[in-house]
């Protein structure tokens, strides 16, 4: 098995809209990895192909090297799965759900579960429904994390989630995968907790891979500079870099995998007669929005 | 597995069944004083003609109940799977797919069984004890359409709720209303003897079509 997944030639329209237009992308083992993209850009599409709840119309999706729509329940266990919401049973209490899924899973270890459990605010008792959104997202986590699963894929981890969730979350996964066996994929809107974790990107735009490289690679490459220049036009066309200019009205920015020497000769061959030429440091949401746009 | 399956529906399900449990008892204790009404007051050969020859039933206060037991029953086992679309939870448990569905299915059949005996149980004991043979044979084929409508009900109300599309919804709901009407064409005394087997075989088909509205969740259809 080459690859954790591995999508090929994805297609989907939903009626005359399209919603993925071939993406293709893998994921190799012991990586973590980040689907991103704007509301729309396809990724609640992707992950419902990748958890067989959807047929796309052409194209293909494996996971474990296994089709996504004909999983076998051993590859099923080494699967864990977040669904957007942190959503569960809410009829069971903590003990309830723990002794539930443990009968499904060969490798189940209560342990994880309950070392979670055990750092919130709440009784072996408490129905799931009474909890809040935080302390849901961490019996969900918790629940996944026992299965010991090869792979495991968040859809939307952050949703409802105030910044101390966020944090936890990320560190529970950081932890988990510290070993380097386990292959992630998340997505999430909230990209700023999402650096340091991924080792790998994948930015979906309408439907189509816009960006898929190492954040590493992506955080050192894509770059911004900012310059003075009097005002002016620029005709980008499709520029192979993802070049990206932008008029403010005092200093003006220029973005893309341009290096420094590069940027003075960039900017004439657009026709921007610019000085003062500096380059700014970028979060790793700074270059998501600089690569979707704002609108 | 199957075990952790039906632990989930009864914990999901056990207030309802509960109270669904009280209902039929209540329902069966007035039909069987309503039986042992009609044996203490009236003539035998009244009883002989009204129950034989006119096919009179009195013990009909049951017919509707099996069918809003199979109602009930299947919309506390699945709307909560329809909320969130938490069925999603259900079917990625490492089990095949249609195993998974035909697991709650089954456990929903069991909790219904476990409704109707001790409802149907006591008021064939008293009939048993008050009527002549030819009298008891009758009441089981009068009230099996009853029973099998429950389970029927159960089904179609199971396939609506997994079913994902509004549209396939609305026209599976048409079928159901008209395909469980078939069970209540008559109340009269054996009137379905005859076509009970075949009552009975679309009762036993009913049990594919959550199945199928289950495909086509997974399908995104």
């Amino acid at each position: 098995m080459d690859f954790a997944i591995e999508c090929r030639d994805l297609c989907h329209r939903y009626g005359r809209k399209p919603a993925l237009r071939g993406v293709s992308w893998s994921l190799k083992p012991g990586r973590i990895c980040g689907l991103l993209g704007r509301n729309g850009a396809g990724k609640t599409t992707t992950i419902n192909i990748l958890n067989s709840f959807l047929v796309p119309e052409s194209g293909t999706c494996k996971l474990l090297g296994e089709d996504s729509h004909s999983l076998s329940p051993a590859t099923k266990a080494r699967i864990g799965y977040l669904i957007e919401g942190h959503v569960q049973y809410g009829f069971f209490n903590v003990e309830q759900i723990e002794r539930f899924y443990s009968a499904f899973y060969p490798k189940w270890d209560a342990s994880i579960y309950y070392h979670l459990i055990s750092r919130l605010d709440i009784g072996k008792k408490q129905k799931i429904s009474t909890m809040s959104c935080g302390q849901r997202s961490q019996v969900a986590l918790g629940l996944i994390l026992a299965q010991k699963p090869d792979l495991i894929v968040f859809d939307d981890y952050s949703m409802g989630l105030d910044p101390g969730y966020r944090r936890l979350f990320i560190d529970v996964i950081r932890d988990y995968a510290a070993d380097g066996k386990r292959s992630i994929l998340l997505t999430s809107h909230i990209i700023q907790d999402l650096e340091g974790l991924i080792d790998d990107c994948i930015i979906y735009d309408k439907g189509r891979v816009l960006v898929d490289t190492q954040t590493e690679r992506l955080s050192q490459d894509y770059r911004r500079y900012s310059f003075t220049a009097p005002e002016f036009k620029a005709h980008l066309g499709e520029a192979p870099d993802y070049l990206r200019v932008e008029q403010h009205p005092s200093r003006h920015l220029m973005h893309g995998f341009v290096n420094p020497d590069e940027v003075a000769s960039k900017l004439a061959q657009l026709g921007i007669a610019a000085s003062d030429i500096k380059e700014e440091k970028m979060t790793l949401e700074d270059i998501f929005i600089a690569l979707t746009g704002k609108y | 597995m199957t075990r952790s399956i039906f632990y989930k529906e009864w914990i999901k399900t056990r207030l309802v069944w509960a109270l669904l449990l009280a209902v039929n008892l209540g329902y069966a204790i007035y039909a069987i004083l309503r039986l042992r009404y009609v044996y203490v007051h009236h003539d035998p050969l009244l009883i002989w003609n009204s129950w034989i020859f006119k096919g009179y039933t009195f013990y009909a206060y049951y017919e509707k109940l099996p069918l809003l037991t199979g109602i009930l029953l299947a919309v506390a086992q699945f709307l909560p799977e329809l909320l969130n679309r938490r069925m999603r939870l259900s079917l990625h448990l490492p089990m095949g797919e249609d195993r998974v569905v035909a697991a709650h299915l089954g456990v929903g059949l069991l909790l219904m069984a476990l409704l109707f005996i001790p409802a149907l149980l006591p008021m064939y004991a008293v009939a048993v004890a008050y009527f002549p043979p030819e009298f008891i044979g009758g009441m089981l084929t009068t009230s099996t359409p009853w029973i099998l409508a429950g389970i029927a009900a159960y089904m179609f109300t199971a396939a609506l709720l997994l079913e994902g599309r509004w549209f396939a919804r609305i026209v599976l709901a048409i079928i159901a209303a008209a395909s469980l009407r078939l069970f209540f064409q008559e109340i009269l005394y054996s009137a379905y003897e005859r076509i009970l087997p075949v009552l009975i075989a679309w009762t036993a088909l009913t049990f594919f079509i959550p199945l199928l509205s289950s495909q086509r969740f997974r399908k995104g259809i």
